[in-house]
């Protein structure tokens, strides 16, 4: 497996939905690759950054949404 | 029956359909069916206020401003209501408002105009010694307080970032990574093949790498 095979798989690999064989050969490249390594580490605290970014607690829906919401269904808008 | 509690002004006023009842967890979810079912508007009330704000988070994480995720919100509860006789049982309603929500989000991106977009070939991370370095770094550990500005700097510097990625990548970021869907999923709301699907994940997270590099 070259560098580049393994950028094309990588998100298959990060995600779990590599074959058992072909995760094993990207496996044994990483052993191999350094650069690979530390692109692989990189990728992945990518992914995390967004899951990060992003948790945090549901806001509360403004009341005159919720009145609008409410409002529109007994208008008919929900018939 | 319990009701989750909520910051509410007034009182929540137990639905009349579901009064009667004990049952807290699926059986009170059964019960509320029943009672948005029966055109309880009681019932109506208590799904907008239980549900509305974690459909609101999705909204504002698909849409680029505000005011868009309102309208996309009541969009998806009318189209809830609507649909309401037809939902399935044994299915979670949480689930069902949450993919009606993100199909409202989706629809509203298609029918926005164009922006100008970065294209994605130029923020791709390229496999070279120089960028195998390339990640967000935080590797030092500076003290607490100024680590918790760090983390809300970077967040926002994150979503910043994922605002800069091409709309159909950007959107299959979120779809995957945030909103928990599957490939599948995903091409099936999209319209395309599960393969387009893993390209633009993987090019979208190519490209944020690169950019988060560019701002660490």
């Amino acid at each position: 497996m070259t560098c580049r095979d393994l950028i094309e798989l990588l998100a298959e690999y990060v995600d779990g939905e590599l074959s058992a064989q072909r995760a094993r050969a990207l496996e044994r490249h990483l052993e191999d690759c350094d650069s690979c390594r530390r692109y692989l580490v990189a990728y992945r605290e990518t992914g995390q950054a967004v899951r990060d970014a992003f948790a945090e607690p549901d806001p509360q829906l403004p009341e005159e949404v919720v009145r609008a919401i409410l409002d529109a269904r007994k208008r008919g808008g929900a018939k | 029956m319990y009701v989750e509690p909520m910051q509410l002004k007034t009182p929540m006023p137990i639905p009349s359909a579901t009064r009667s009842r004990g049952s807290s967890g699926p059986g009170d979810e059964e019960a509320l069916l029943e009672g948005l079912q029966a055109q309880d508007e009681a019932c109506y009330e208590l799904l907008v206020r239980r549900y509305g704000g974690r459909m609101l988070a999705v909204a504002q994480r698909l849409c680029r401003n505000d005011d868009e995720a309102r309208d996309v919100v009541q969009e998806a509860f009318l189209s809830a209501f609507k649909g309401i006789h037809r939902f399935r049982r044994g299915a979670r309603l949480g689930t069902w408002l949450h993919r009606i929500t993100v199909n409202a989000a989706l629809m509203r991106l298609r029918r926005a105009s164009s922006h100008p977009e970065v294209q994605i070939d130029d923020l791709l991370l390229h496999l070279d010694r120089s960028s195998a370095h390339a990640g967000v770094g935080l590797a030092a550990r500076p003290p607490s307080a100024e680590r918790r500005l760090l983390r809300r700097e970077t967040h926002r510097m994150v979503r910043a970032s994922i605002d800069r990625l091409p709309a159909t990548c950007r959107t299959v970021l979120l779809l995957r990574e945030i909103e928990e869907l599957s490939t599948s999923e995903v091409a099936e709301m999209l319209g395309v093949t599960p393969n387009a699907v893993k390209i633009r994940l993987h090019r979208a997270r190519q490209a944020l790498a690169r950019v988060l590099s560019e701002n660490a």
